[in-house]
């Protein structure tokens, strides 16, 4: 028997969020601020990358990065100050590792078990879920959380 | 990242011996090339690094792994405490600091403290910009 799913609790969407903020700041020394819910675009100038949750969350979580920020983790990660453009997507991919990673914390202190998969590219229409654009002075961020939890799983902090 | 984790051991003066894209065939690499230092990221397609590294530790306790990851959860730090993973590396990490790790690791130098596992705090804090913190046995 399949166990229900539930969607994400609010506090936990926010939590999370929050977490991407942070190490937004710490890890490409961005100042990122949630300003809006609704259908994000995927474009040429951006890289999108998804990765998928198991456990007792379960979903894909896509980023939706500019290109320059994604350069920006290669020169930070490399100490290269003219990294090459075709080093985009690497970097799209490890930051999109490195936010969902530190965001998974949120996740375990919220009780849940859950891992996640190695980092794809996206390619095409964004999926459904909890779109939220994050504006920075490189350009927006998108995130979709399209993850929902099992239903009896969990705690509140 | 993996390459350029190479990049930056190669740099620092390392030779880089043999890379690979997943943590599947890590012991047969390790019987084959015997490097003094090994790094893995936890999240890797098939089994995961915490996993592999666990495995590779039991038959050779001598192995020294360096975890690189931005993997920051309980169960996987303790996963790698308990095999007797070296140092426990989080990403996003500077680049000089990770170079004085390894080298920290192999003995090549004592320029700087290893924290150990057990300082790991239960919930995990926000990242000090500039410093990493890397636990290690």
């Amino acid at each position: 028997m399949t166990e229900p799913l539930a969607p994400l609790a609010p506090d936990l969407v926010t939590s999370f969020l929050e977490c991407v903020v942070r190490y937004l700041r710490t890890t490409v020394g961005l100042d990122a601020v949630v300003a809006a819910i609704g259908t994000p675009l995927a474009s040429a100038q951006t890289i999108a990358v998804a990765l998928d949750f198991q456990g007792d969350v379960r979903g894909p979580v896509t980023w939706v990065f500019p290109r320059p920020i994604a350069l920006e983790l290669v020169r930070r990660l490399m100490c290269d100050p003219d990294p090459a453009p075709e080093t985009a997507t690497d970097g799209a991919t490890e930051l999109a590792n490195i936010l969902t990673g530190r965001a998974s914390e949120v996740l375990e202190r919220h009780g849940f078990r859950c891992e996640f998969g190695v980092p794809r590219v996206h390619i095409g229409d964004l999926p459904g879920g909890i779109a939220v654009r994050m504006t920075t002075s490189n350009g927006p961020i998108d995130i979709v959380l399209s993850m929902s939890k099992l239903a009896h799983a969990g705690h509140r902090e | 990242m993996r390459s350029q984790i190479g990049k930056l051991l190669e740099l620092a003066g390392f030779t880089v011996v043999a890379q690979a894209g997943s943590a599947d065939g890590l012991l047969e690499l390790y019987e084959q090339h015997r490097p003094e230092l090994i790094t893995l990221d936890i999240v890797m397609p098939g089994r995961d690094g915490a996993t592999a590294a666990a495995e590779l530790l039991a038959r050779y306790p001598q192995a020294i792994i360096v975890i690189c990851t931005s993997l920051n959860t309980r169960d996987k730090i303790e996963i790698c405490r308990r095999a007797g993973v070296k140092c426990y590396l989080l990403k996003p990490f500077n680049p000089d600091y990770a170079v004085s790790v390894f080298r920290r690791v192999l003995n090549y130098t004592r320029e700087i403290p290893l924290p150990k596992f057990d300082d790991v705090p239960a919930a995990p804090a926000a990242r000090t910009e500039g410093h990493d913190r890397v636990p290690g046995r």
